[in-house]
């Protein structure tokens, strides 16, 4: 088949499944005209290209659609349309394209469905509007992109072993290249997972459709609800679970929702509701599938589960009902007494639950007599890549999901300045709450003491939110995570594992699998917690290890780059200072890091008011999002480090007026000028604050090329007439012939300069200030 | 006539068990182990095999931690449906072809001894040869009942 045809065909595949949809939504809520408009813009590009790929039956089938749609084109008269032989025009439509698909020409057209005699002419115009722009879509064989997603994955585990083994030798050489390396593994990693991402709406676009034909078949009035459909999951998650969100509808739709007549008799409103809504929560994603139905039979569950035996009576009398719910998870659990050709027996709940948890997520169904049933479930944002904390508790280490966390604390420590909080041995103050706490070793009933008070992780499990206890966190690290096998995937405290760096496994913890009690509030006679305040997410931060050996944070918006120096020989006075940028620029110690002469270190340059100042660490980590990490170890507090640091107050810059240069030629300048140690300011015109800022500045920089006669007139006259101290007068010109040196007059220039003879402007510009002023 | 089944010997403590060979990737050293806390019974932890992480199963010694044991670990990778796993063993020995038809039914000593596991056993000259069912060992593993 062409390569334009196939791909036309998987493109009029996925539009005839949004068109059905859309023709559901608009006969549910007929004062929404989107939907239809959709629906025509559809059917009018498919039938456009059908002329264009001389596919004449297509085209027929499209435009006989398109004439049903006529009635409602007026306007909100849905009422007028036949929305059965709507969608039965789009399978016809389907089919064929299917046909097209599998065989690779069209079939013959054995029928047409017979379009209504007033749009069948076709004359009628369809008042579209503009059709949508799209940014450039190339399409990918899959296969291609889940290579390059293993090949990043690989990356990754290559990088960590790098950082590994950088970590245990002291190879400076190679923090450079190996931060460079993290930088675009980390890039790559992040690409590749947003080229793998798809919106969760897309799993169950079908769904309306479907929900529509099971209440026209049962004589149900039944609406769909979805929400959250544009939250993404990897479409390696999503792909296996589309059949059972499915699934769990028709189910809940045949089985669960009640007939008008049962609802109305139970005082319940005659149509029924199937709602599906998606959400993000922590590392995880939670899909629900409800209905308010009639909700489980839990006797006959009962009786079920004993028939099968699942149970035995002892065991049974000792479940509860939320129990006696899960049971309908066991495998070729059914309790439906008919079989019907839409949703067979409601037996395959048991598959539903294998493949959700095959994709590493976990399923839960509750119910409640008369209100109906709700099956959630959760599954991994993404089976791949996942930033984490390394952890360690009772001399093992374990990596926890950093989307899992709210915050981190140091329960009784003084970090950063501000962060103070109060540990007993069952909860933790934080933000006002008394949270519940959860030792991990003790969780896993380790005998091994902890080592100090411990960290504490604050996660967020279903709105309530609790503190994980563990020894200490280590770092950051993007881990490769894979489902656990399948000895341990019942048990719910872990989400998966990965291997680290040096090659161990490490288990991933999952907290949504740590059942804690809801936490309290906080009573009116207990203190206050103060956090420190933290960037906000969505902000980066960069790790770094100081000499005391600490991890610590430092906001990247503080930081003006990050370089490697060869440590000097302290000054006379003790300072430090290395060349840089034309200039001599202060290093100081985070946090008793040597600044032995001779020792390579990570610099962090850092703006401190006109100066620049060097902020030397033992070692760069991971550049994440802020709100989580930041918490995890102390945020550098930096204008408290320099101010604490000693550091003789800056030379004050000087000052330089560029006036009147063109774009091109301020762009040249500024940098160099900047780098040079100057403060440059710019302006357009010899306006009275730019003539204000020049009595102040060591010089005036005029293109005079590039300004006009009375730019000239005004400034010299300004100049001419000042008194006290002046700026000295440089004036720019791309050639020295007269009528340069005459305009370089007019402004009293002491130096005519060619405009692209940058050094020698930067030559006179330092013998000014040698010279303390105008040059002799 | 029935077709042989090719088992893999190795042995485990005093017993020889034997590993249906379409089930057996490879055989290797463990170098070290992450123990798996609330694990059960039988786990004795996760290992790192050719950048694959595997359960570490043992047959014989479920309470025993895999870190710290004395010596070097053999374990012997098995793949089920894309299911892997490492099953610990004491030694390995060499592929033999047993007739299905003379193997025997596990007696219910055999059968509780190694919870499930055993699915024939085979007679050899020093004694009986237990079949493992790796599907059953790999769905669901249990320690050997001391």
């Amino acid at each position: 088949m062409d390569d334009l045809i196939r791909d036309f065909v998987v493109e009029t595949l996925e539009s005839l499944d949004s068109v059905d949809a859309d023709l559901v939504r608009a006969e549910q809520g007929p004062n929404d005209p989107t939907a239809l408009v959709h629906v025509r813009r559809v059917l009018h590009t498919i039938k456009g290209t059908c002329g264009f790929l001389a596919l004449p039956g297509l085209e027929t089938l499209v435009h006989e659609a398109e004439s049903l749609l006529m009635p409602g084109a007026e306007g909100p008269g849905m009422a007028s349309l036949d929305v059965s032989r709507l969608l039965a025009a789009f399978d016809h439509i389907r089919a064929h394209v299917q046909h097209l698909q599998e065989t690779g020409v069209e079939p013959i057209l054995t029928g047409i469905v017979a379009a209504p005699p007033t749009g069948s002419d076709g004359s009628k115009a369809l008042d579209l509007p503009p059709a949508q722009s799209y940014g450039q879509v190339v399409r990918v064989a899959s296969g291609r992109l889940d290579q390059l997603r293993r090949d990043a994955f690989e990356l990754i585990l290559v990088r960590n072993q790098l950082a590994d083994i950088a970590r245990s030798v002291d190879m400076p050489a190679l923090r450079a290249p190996l931060q460079r390396l993290s930088k675009l593994a980390g890039e790559l990693q992040d690409n590749v997972a947003q080229a793998s991402m798809q919106r969760i709406g897309d799993a169950w676009v079908t769904v309306p459709r479907l929900v529509r034909d099971i209440g026209e078949t049962l004589g149900k009035d039944i609406k769909v609800e979805t929400s959250g459909g544009e939250t993404e999951i990897d479409r390696h998650v999503l792909d296996p679970v589309r059949e059972a969100i499915v699934h769990l509808v028709r189910n809940g739709a045949v089985h669960g929702i009640e007939t008008a007549a049962e609802r109305v008799a139970h005082g319940k409103s005659a149509g029924g509701l199937m709602r599906l809504s998606a959400w993000r929560e922590g590392g995880s994603i939670r899909i629900m599938v409800s209905d308010d139905g009639r909700g489980l039979d839990l006797e006959g569950i009962r009786r079920q589960a004993l028939q099968l035996g699942l149970v035995g009576s002892e065991g049974l009398a000792r479940l509860d009902d939320d129990a006696v719910v899960r049971l309908i998870l066991e495998p070729g659990f059914s309790t439906a007494s008919t079989v019907t050709e839409l949703a067979g027996r409601g037996v395959g709940l048991d598959v539903v639950r294998t493949v959700i948890e095959q994709a590493g997520g976990r399923i839960d169904v509750r119910s409640a007599a008369g209100c109906g049933v709700t099956v959630e479930m959760r599954l991994p944002l993404a089976a791949s890549v996942v930033q984490a904390l390394i952890v360690s508790s009772a001399g093992q280490r374990f990596a926890i999901p950093q989307l899992a966390l709210v915050e981190i604390l140091r329960p009784g420590s003084r970090g950063g300045g501000d962060i103070v909080a109060s540990i007993d041995q069952n909860s933790v103050l934080s933000r006002g709450l008394k949270v519940p706490l959860v030792n991990l070793a003790a969780h896993f009933g380790s005998t091994r003491p902890g080592n100090g008070p411990g960290v504490v992780l604050v996660c967020e499990n279903r709105g309530a939110r609790f503190g994980l206890v563990v020894d200490a966190v280590e770092r950051t690290e993007h881990l490769v995570v894979t489902t656990l096998p399948l000895n341990l995937q019942s048990l719910p405290c872990y989400a998966g594992a990965a291997l680290l760096g040096d090659g161990s496994p490490v288990l991933l913890l999952e907290p949504a699998g740590f059942s804690v009690a809801k936490p309290a509030q906080l009573g009116a006679t207990e203190p206050t917690v103060e956090i420190a305040a933290t960037p906000g997410h969505g902000a980066k931060v960069l790790a770094y290890r100081s000499g005391d050996q600490q991890m610590r944070m430092v906001a990247l918006s503080d930081i003006a780059r990050i370089e490697v120096f060869d440590m000097p020989e302290r000054a006379a006075h003790g300072a430090t200072a290395v060349r840089y940028r034309d200039g001599d620029m202060p290093i100081i110690a985070s946090h008793a890091t040597e600044l032995t002469p001779g020792r390579r270190l990570p610099v962090l340059v850092v703006e401190n008011g006109e100066r620049l100042v060097g902020v030397a660490v033992e070692e760069i980590g991971a550049i994440s999002d802020a709100g989580v990490s930041d918490a995890a170890n102390e945020m550098l507090d930096i204008e408290r480090l320099i101010a604490g640091a000693g550091l003789e107050a800056p030379v004050a810059r000087h000052n330089v007026v560029l006036l009147g240069l063109s774009d091109f030629t301020r762009e040249l300048l500024m940098p160099l000028l900047e780098n040079a140690g100057f403060s440059v300011e710019t302006s357009d015109q010899p306006d009275m604050p730019t003539l204000a800022k020049t009595a102040r500045a060591l010089a005036v920089v005029v293109d005079v090329d590039a300004v006009d006669a009375a730019f000239i007139n005004v400034l010299g006259a300004h100049l001419s007439g000042s008194s006290g101290s002046q700026p000295a007068v440089l004036a720019l010109a791309s050639r020295r012939d007269a009528s340069a040196l005459e305009r370089a007059k007019q402004i009293s220039a002491c130096e005519l300069v060619g405009t692209f003879d940058r050094q020698r402007l930067v030559n006179i510009l330092k013998a000014l200030v040698q010279a303390g002023g105008i040059a002799a | 006539m029935s077709e042989g089944i090719e088992l893999m010997k190795a042995r485990i403590g005093t017993d020889l068990i034997g590993l249906p060979v379409g089930y057996v990737r490879n055989v290797f050293v463990v170098e070290a182990v992450t123990p798996v806390p609330l694990a059960p019974p039988g786990v004795c932890g996760l290992v790192n095999h050719g950048g694959r992480v595997l359960c570490l199963l043992s047959l014989d010694r479920p309470d025993q931690p895999a870190t710290g044991m004395p010596g070097e670990v053999l374990a012997i990778n098995l793949d089920f449906g894309g299911h892997a796993a490492a099953l610990r063993v004491d030694d390995v020995e060499s592929v033999a072809v047993f007739n299905p038809l003379l193997a025997g039914t596990p007696d219910a000593a055999v059968a509780a001894r190694w919870s499930g596991t055993a699915k024939r056993t085979h007679l050899i000259p020093k004694g009986v040869l237990i079949e493992i069912d790796i599907p059953a060992l790999l769905e669901q593993p249990i320690g050997r009942a001391a």
